[in-house]
């Protein structure tokens, strides 16, 4: 899929630019980082570099025209790549207050240029019309999908785990994530929307080689661009402990939900997100983007790989609907059978090792995300309350951040935040 | 004129039928001209020559009684008292006629009048006739069917079934043969097993009862017998009409297999020329008057050409109307 | 796309009792007759053989109405179907059976040039509404001549109806709408499911034509067949479902009119299709239901269809033969495998 280029935000005050000059014509052909046009702001003139590597595809705005910031335009991408998703301008952001989300990614790398290794796009590709029709809703190139069906044909259960991949990899395409569309997580009572498919056969081996790939290269990406590190801090389960076991019950009868632990720790994160805004951000273009809304991923481990799916407005969400959302998610990730926009959006994620007996470890941050939440195991050990030892059960967080978007005392302060929310539980029930 | 007339008829019956033969003749004849000129489709089967069996035997019923024609069945169709502008406007295929243009000559049908449809397949209304005769026998309707069919229909195996059928449950049905003695080009002599096809209804159990269809009276009384056994309940029985075409089968018969000779001899026994004859040597008509019916017929035919001409085409999107009920 | 409108089977409701397929037909016959003067029964030995037609579908009948609406004809099919024809015609509602599907060969004209052109080719002045009762199907040994299933033929004539009903009381519930309907209705039975028994209501219980029947709830392919079939279907649902795949079962119950709304709602959902008959594979009803599937549905389409009919030979003799000649359910679940794989 083709990458668009926006007007980026080159001042903290700036709402508009004009485009003075193209330094790349229309087909030529440009690599990431390389000048791509120059843009006239109301303070100065400026160079800003192409944001991938490829051919300039369409010029969307001639030189000359003025248009708000995140307007697209430009495309890149390879010759063939659909130039459909095209889309229309935010809207200028309400001055002092915070800027809308619905900006097209800029930084990210396109999902098209991953043509599977060793296939070239020659003469009809095998598809079933039901895979063609969801690869082009879904934006996938069906070109770099690897069929599974009989004689190598792509169905779809393929596109499936094409979008599947692409969400586990950081970085979404472009203009997925809309907040006009996401609704909070379902009631507890709602079925799955989704149908689910036959138990799915091993998956061939180029198909688990192919969604490797994609996770070694976006793991990369992620520690190379970023400058990202991990606090840690013990907490005192005790009285989450308590929650659980008093309401657990209750949740369970009432509303046919089994809530666990990560289910409470992402409701604690939500809260904790709320009061600290500045971690439910990212880096984008030249400044960090505080985001508005608040969608927590939670990593679920299949044999092949990883993927994130995503619990919309966890912020909102009770922690029946968190519960059932999750298992929900996890169910459905580990048949492969999420849809793309479950797999989009995050601000956050939670990613729990615990079951594996890790105390502390240092997640890696799946962008665009700013912090991940590493969960580690909850185990009973001694300790000190007052001047008497007592056997609690204790838990480790490991807060994995971005020093580009937040500094170490911030998100110091969102984990203390965090453990206290969970040493004093009755504070899930704030908004 | 006493012994002559037969019972069931007076003078102005008589002239009725006279007239009825004179409007399938001229309706006939006029039906191969405009075919010849192009207004008429697929092709059309000429009764004339044949008009004292339609006649003969359509006056021996009542209105509520029914009848199954053949493919040449205009004559059947105007004796039984159809219109002959509906008629027309079917041959022409417009949305007025009889089957909306959907049927054609030869499934010119009006239900509701007792004509139960000419058909395409020869002997196809055999077995029609024979169950409408047996739904006036369950319902116990005071009801006659009438089947007309032709010597061609006689080697047909739904005739054998149907009129077994018909006798050994009695159903009010005559069976009409219109022998014209060609089936297209198979002479009734050569490929019927016996040479008088009446004795085939003592296979049956039924009487076979053989008359001159060149003469519309003689086919009245043989008929009118076999329709008083079928409305007492006596069963079913065989009329054997003999007659002739004076034309083709259809239009176009290269009629190679007729020796025009024998036409001539048919054609000196036209049975309207001898009705005429007789109705005038017993006083019920005079020349004049006879001449004055038969200009009263041809303005009827023209009136329904011109209806027939006139009237609209059907609308293509009638096209998949009335398959279904 | 809605999923297909079908009346529950009936379950426990008051006055619903266990009748075997023969004893519903011939519970809708006596209602029907019962309830309209003027509908009749006629065919080869349906009132004095023992038992009342050779499956027992006319038992009882001629003690009720009479020899005169229950009337044994001699064997003389085309005549069966043609005075049928004219009777409907004149204002009765004739039930005409043939004893054999196979012996219908012999009636083709008055059901194909009669029957089903009547009205139309008389302007629709005209009604025909006569049902033509027959069975079909192998499976018993009865060999080339008495074991076909031809409703592919009928299907192609338009101005007729087609019904297949495969339970008691779809067969009660549609032959009483297809008596009351005003055209010419194929009604085609099977053999093999004469002693087949199921819940029926009592009472004046009715299956429209043209609705079908989801036989079961399946998300991962859709089955679509007649008689025997969904039987058959189900027993390789079951095994299926061993192995996690959700087979859902279309029993149209109607072939014409056809309820293909019902077939692509289904598709629609599973992604893919497998449609099985008795009847030869060549030119029968499954060719017809995939064009319309692909046509109007194309891209819901996961794989191609397939179809498990059967086998393009004369029905053979011998047991063994007679099974391979002819679809099972192990054929029904290998080819529902081969959709999803």
């Amino acid at each position: 899929m083709a990458t668009e280029v926006v007007l980026p935000r080159l001042g903290l005050t700036q709402e508009e630019g004009t485009i003075l000059r193209w330094l790349k014509p229309e087909g030529s052909r440009v690599g990431k980082g390389e000048p791509l046009f120059e843009v006239m702001t109301d303070k100065a003139t400026l160079e800003v570099e192409a944001p991938a590597s490829g051919v300039v595809l369409k010029i969307l705005v001639a030189e000359g025209g003025t248009v708000p910031v995140a307007t697209p335009i430009a495309l890149i991408g390879e010759p063939g790549d659909a130039v459909t998703d095209v889309h229309a301008p935010a809207p200028p952001p309400p001055s002092g207050g915070p800027v809308p989300t619905e900006a097209a990614g800029v930084a990210g790398a396109a999902v098209a240029g991953e043509a599977p290794r060793g296939r070239a796009p020659e003469g009809r590709i095998r598809i079933s019309p039901r895979a063609r029709a969801m690869a082009e809703s879904q934006r996938i190139d069906v070109r770099t999908l690897v069929g599974t069906g009989p004689d190598g044909r792509i169905i779809e259960r393929d596109v499936q785990q094409a979008v599947a991949a692409r969400a586990a990899g950081a970085v979404q395409p472009a203009g997925v994530d809309s907040t006009a569309a996401s609704a909070a997580p379902q009631p507890a009572s709602a079925s799955p929307r989704t149908v689910s498919a036959p138990p799915p056969r091993q998956i061939p081996a180029h198909a688990a080689a192919h969604m490797r790939g994609i996770i070694a290269r976006r793991m990369l990406e992620s520690l190379q661009t970023t400058a990202q590190l991990t606090l840690t801090t013990e907490v005192d389960m005790e009285e989450t402990v308590r929650l659980r076991n008093e309401v657990g019950p209750e949740l369970e009868r009432r509303e046919g939900v089994h809530v666990t632990y990560t289910d409470l720790i992402v409701r604690a994160a939500a809260v904790a997100l709320r009061e600290h805004q500045a971690i439910n951000a990212r880096w984008e273009g030249e400044g960090v983007h505080r985001l508005p809304e608040i969608h927590i991923g939670v990593a679920v481990a299949l044999e092949e790989g990883l993927v994130v799916p995503v619990v919309r407005h966890a912020d909102r969400a009770s922690i029946a609907q968190i519960s059932a959302a999750i298992r929900d998610l996890s169910e459905r990730a580990r048949g492969m059978r999420l849809r793309p926009d479950e797999m989009a959006g995050h601000t956050f994620t939670v990613t729990n090792l615990g079951m594996f007996d890790v105390d502390a470890f240092t997640p890696v941050l799946n962008l665009p995300e700013a912090a991940m939440l590493g969960v580690g195991r909850l185990h009973r050990r001694p300790v000190a309350a007052g001047d008497r030892a007592e056997i609690h059960t204790t838990m480790v967080l490991s807060l994995t951040f971005d020093h580009r978007v937040v500094d170490g005392a911030p998100a110091a302060q969102f984990l203390q935040r965090l453990k206290h929310i969970l040493e004093h539980p009755y504070l899930l029930l704030l908004p | 004129m006493v012994d002559w007339l037969p019972a069931g008829l007076d003078p102005g019956r008589l002239r009725d039928m006279l007239r009825t033969m004179l409007a399938i003749r001229q309706f006939d004849q006029r039906a191969l001209e405009l075919y010849r000129e192009g207004v008429m489709r697929g092709t059309t089967h000429p009764y004339i020559g044949m008009e004292g069996v339609a006649v003969g035997t359509c006056a021996a019923l009542r209105p509520g009684d029914r009848i199954t024609s053949t493919h040449r069945g205009h004559g059947h169709c105007l004796a039984k008292g159809g219109d002959p502008r509906l008629m027309m406007a079917e041959l022409l295929g417009k949305a007025t006629g009889y089957c909306k243009g959907k049927g054609g000559s030869m499934h010119i049908a009006d239900v509701d009048a007792g004509i139960l449809g000419a058909n395409g397949i020869v002997g196809g209304g055999i077995g029609l006739a024979t169950g409408a005769a047996l739904a006036a026998q369950l319902a116990g309707r005071d009801e006659v069917t009438v089947c007309f069919f032709g010597d061609g229909a006689l080697n047909q195996g739904v005739l054998h079934e149907s009129a077994n059928l018909a006798a050994i449950w009695n159903l009010p049905v005559v069976y009409v043969c219109e022998n014209n003695q060609y089936a297209m080009s198979a002479r009734a002599d050569k490929f019927t097993s016996v040479p008088d096809p009446t004795v085939r209804a003592s296979a049956y159990g039924f009487p076979g009862f053989s008359c001159d269809g060149m003469d519309v009276l003689a086919v009245y009384r043989t008929v009118a017998d076999a329709v008083a056994r079928a409305r007492a309940g006596k069963g079913p029985s065989l009329v054997v009409c003999v007659t002739y075409r004076f034309f083709g089968h259809h239009v176009g018969d290269p009629l190679n297999y007729r020796d025009p000779a024998e036409v001539d001899v048919w054609r000196a026994r036209d049975p309207i020329e001898r009705f005429r004859r007789e109705l005038i040597e017993h006083g019920v008509m005079t020349g004049e008057q006879a001449d004055a019916l038969q200009a009263d017929v041809v303005r009827e035919i023209e009136a329904a050409i011109a209806f027939a001409r006139s009237s609209p085409e059907p609308e293509v999107d009638t096209l998949m109307e009335d398959i279904y009920a | 796309m809605s999923q297909p409108t079908m009346p529950a089977p009936p379950a426990a409701a008051v006055g619903t009792r266990t009748l075997t397929y023969a004893e519903a037909l011939n519970e809708a016959l006596r209602e029907e007759m019962r309830r309209d003067p003027r509908v009749f029964v006629m065919g080869e030995d349906v009132a004095v053989w023992g038992g009342g037609g050779i499956f027992g579908v006319t038992k009882g009948l001629v003690e009720e109405f009479g020899p005169q609406r229950v009337r044994d004809t001699p064997i003389s099919e085309e005549a069966i179907a043609a005075l049928a024809v004219g009777a409907a015609v004149a204002g009765a509602r004739p039930v005409a059976e043939f004893m054999y599907v196979d012996f219908m060969g012999l009636a083709m004209e008055p059901i194909v040039n009669q029957a089903a052109k009547i009205r139309y080719m008389f302007g629709g002045k005209a009604r025909v509404p006569v049902v033509f009762r027959a069975q079909e199907g192998a499976g018993r040994g009865n060999a080339a001549q008495h074991s076909q299933s031809l409703e592919a033929w009928f299907c192609h004539i338009p101005g007729l109806k087609v019904v297949t009903p495969s339970t008691p009381a779809d067969a009660k519930g549609l032959l009483l709408s297809a008596i009351r309907d005003d055209n010419p209705v194929v009604f085609l039975e099977h053999k093999v499911l004469y002693a087949t028994k199921g819940p029926v209501p009592a009472g004046d219980y009715v299956v429209p034509l043209g609705v079908a029947r989801r036989a079961r709830e399946g998300q991962h392919a859709t089955f679509v067949g007649i008689h025997t079939m969904v039987h058959k279907a189900l027993a390789a649902a079951e095994a299926l479902a061993g192995e996690g795949i959700e087979l859902e079962i279309i029993d149209p119950r109607t072939l014409v009119p056809f309820d293909l709304d019902a077939v692509i709602a289904s598709v629609r959902k599973t992604g893919r299709l497998v449609v099985g008959h008795e009847a030869y594979e060549r030119c029968g009803i499954g060719a017809e239901i995939i064009a319309q599937v692909a046509g109007a549905a194309f891209d819901a389409l996961d794989a191609p269809p397939v179809r498990v009919c059967g086998r393009n030979v004369p029905v053979p003799y011998n047991a063994r033969l007679e099974a391979a000649a002819l679809p099972q359910a192990e054929d029904i679940a290998a080819a529902v495998r081969q959709v999803v794989a």
